[in-house]
């Protein structure tokens, strides 16, 4: 499970980037109270525009920023009080991750395996399950750096879920991947939730949305303007299907 | 905590070693730049040497005087060509277009001079460019003032001790070993402090910047470890990689020295007799720190760049930070007292002169060690704060 509570972040800004972003301020605030829940066995989509507040809200969720205030709780642990604990329990993926190109997948998973406090046996076990799972037994031992991006994303998936984690965050997970590495994604996503764990992703594709999400939360220049089921979404939608109807509630929220 | 930081260390030495780039930087370069630079110097030079034993001297000739004397003197000489010409003139634009090597005028009078006993001169044409061949016609030439000042001693039935009427003889207290760890030990730091540094340098670079832009830091900074043990994890791999290949730049100079030809034989076992346990454990408690402060001086910078190529161009002046106070502590002169213990890398130039001389004053040595540890710590406790900075971190 993932508590989020009045999560709010800024950033402070050096000279060249107030000139850059003609700011007068010290600091950006870039998420304002943004408060939300995700369920065990379900999937919760975090949608808003390039800019909005996504991937900000989940890096802190995975403890690589720190909020300015406010708390999040995953699997019960309060990030601020116990991060290396929390982060035990949470496997983190993006389109974008990197990969050690120059460590074979099955080097890779070992390292990340080890540095969750994982005994060799049960890193071996996993490893194969997973390796079987996605056929990645004939590359196992090839360097990174010579595989497809295929091969790539199917190594981060592994790495992501080599400690059989309880919350899983995605950002933006099939950004930049082609048609049948997006389609593994999905896949994954759904496992995840027939397997009860807690998702959470972001997206701004809105039928990658419609597709896997039981809960939804819009977000718009750092603040949350929806925040239910995917059910109650479509029951009280104005607009006639749902890309009309995101556009319709971030339109209407723009800022001043 | 240990077990993190084992692993993370296995991890990156194991992805270190697989660079290519770390490799040529870290092993081969150390290894082999002093015995290629060796044996292609000692090679080259003796075959100059070789060459201008056999080689005959065209020596341009233009008398004025009758008298033929210092020129039958030189007729008899092996490996020498008089090329006989009337005007002085002719002789420059002949040397520089290396028809001949060296020019002699002789003015008109010189021998009835030498005769009378009274001062006269010869001039010597050469091109000072060309540094091999003079000493052969300085040579020549004094060999024909002996014969005359000898002739002159004769005839008025002196003996050698008229003009030299007494000899000094030098007694240096100083050993061999003294002699070379005080004039000649500066450069062994030397070497290792640059060959420290540029070995660090890249696994710094490749380990946070190169983590940075590959995108891999963040998958990292999500697993269950905390900033700490990655940043000691890392540190330890740079420092490492310092040391081995200051340690390989010793092992490559003295390899060097073995196959290279034309070092005096005390030479050679005075500097193969510096190779002992002790000056390793001396050599090691002060280079250890200073890796560490070196991983302290890189760090910071890698973990602010954003791309290999900015962190490079940061990263290289430090280099001259670095060589300064090597080369400061080289300067003849230069004592290693309590005030030069306390500065750093001028301090290790210093203290290792005096170790391969064997005069260290060890409260001195005492003082480098601490004051290295100490910012070595320093280094160490600087870097976790910026580390744990998140703006430089995701910058």
């Amino acid at each position: 499970m993932i508590e989020v509570s009045n999560l709010n972040k800024e950033f402070s800004l050096n000279k060249k980037q107030r000139q850059e972003l003609g700011i007068k301020d010290k600091s950006v605030k870039v998420l304002h109270d943004v408060s939300f829940s995700c369920q065990p066995g379900r999937i919760y989509s975090l949608l808003g525009p390039n800019g909005a507040g996504k991937t900000t809200t989940l890096r802190i969720i995975a403890t690589i920023l720190r909020a300015t205030s406010g708390t999040v709780k995953v699997s019960g642990i309060d990030l601020n009080e116990n991060p290396s604990a929390a982060r035990a329990k949470m496997g983190f993926l993006t389109g974008t991750t990197g990969l050690y190109e120059r460590l074979t997948p099955d080097e890779m998973i070992n390292y990340f395996g080890n540095l969750n406090n994982m005994d060799k046996k049960l890193i071996e076990d996993r490893k194969d399950r997973l390796f079987t799972l996605l056929g990645m037994h004939d590359f196992a031992n090839k360097r990174i750096g010579k595989l497809s991006t295929g091969m790539r994303q199917k190594v981060n998936i592994t790495r992501t879920m080599i400690h059989d984690p309880e919350v899983v965050v995605f950002d933006e997970p099939t950004t930049g991947l082609d048609v049948i590495t997006a389609k593994n994604i999905i896949e994954l996503i759904r496992d995840c939730k027939d397997q009860g764990k807690t998702v959470i992703f972001s997206s701004h594709i809105m039928s990658e949305v419609d597709l896997l999400c039981d809960d939804l939360g819009i977000i718009h220049d750092g603040r949350i303007l929806f925040n239910d089921t995917m059910e109650n979404f479509r029951k009280h939608m104005q607009t006639e299907n749902l890309t009309e109807e995101f556009i319709h509630i971030v339109t209407q929220n723009e800022p001043v | 905590m240990l077990k993190n930081i084992l692993t993370i260390i296995k991890k990156e030495s194991l992805d270190t070693l697989r660079d290519k780039r770390t490799i040529i930087i870290m092993v081969l370069v150390p290894v082999l730049v002093f015995p290629v630079i060796f044996i292609a110097t000692s090679r080259l030079q003796m075959s100059v040497m070789e060459r201008e034993q056999v080689r005959s001297l065209k020596i341009g000739y233009v008398s004025e005087d009758r008298d033929t004397r210092l020129e039958d003197f030189l007729k008899t000489q092996e490996r020498l060509e008089l090329v006989y010409m009337d005007d002085a003139g002719e002789l420059e634009s002949l040397i520089r277009s290396d028809s001949l090597q060296y020019g002699l005028f002789v003015p008109a009078g010189f021998a009835a001079a030498l005769d009378n006993m009274t001062e006269t001169s010869i001039s010597i044409y050469f091109s000072g460019t060309r540094l091999t061949g003079k000493d052969r016609i300085d040579r020549l030439l004094a060999q024909y003032e002996n014969y005359i000042v000898n002739q002159r001693l004769q005839d008025k039935q002196l003996t050698q001790s008229f003009i030299k009427p007494f000899r000094t003889e030098s007694v240096n207290i100083a050993t061999d070993q003294e002699m070379i760890g005080k004039l000649a030990g500066g450069f062994l730091p030397y070497l290792f402090i640059i060959f420290c540094f540029t070995g660090a340098m890249y696994p710094a670079i490749d380990l946070f910047t190169g983590e940075k832009e590959r995108r891999t830091m963040e998958t990292l900074l999500t697993a269950p470890v905390s900033r700490i043990e990655i940043l000691v994890g890392k540190m330890v791999v740079i420092a490492l990689t310092g040391l081995s290949s200051a340690l390989l730049a010793i092992v490559g100079l003295f390899v060097g020295l073995q196959v290279s030809a034309g070092l005096p034989d005390f030479i050679m076992s005075v500097v193969m007799g510096i190779l002992t346990v002790s000056f390793v454990l001396y050599l090691l408690l002060m280079l250890v720190p200073l890796t560490i402060f070196f991983a302290g001086l890189l760090v910071p910078l890698t973990i602010y760049a954003k791309t290999f190529k900015e962190a490079q161009s940061i990263v290289t002046p430090l280099t001259f930070l670095v060589i300064i106070p090597a080369a400061i502590g080289m300067i003849p002169g230069l004592e290693y007292n309590a005030v030069t213990a306390l500065v750093p890398v001028v301090n290790i130039t210093l203290a290792t002169k005096e170790i391969i001389a064997g005069t260290i004053h060890f409260p001195h040595y005492l003082i480098t060690v601490v004051s290295l540890i100490g910012l070595a710590t320093l280094s160490v406790l600087f870097c976790a704060n910026w580390f744990g900075k998140e703006s430089n971190i995701l910058r």
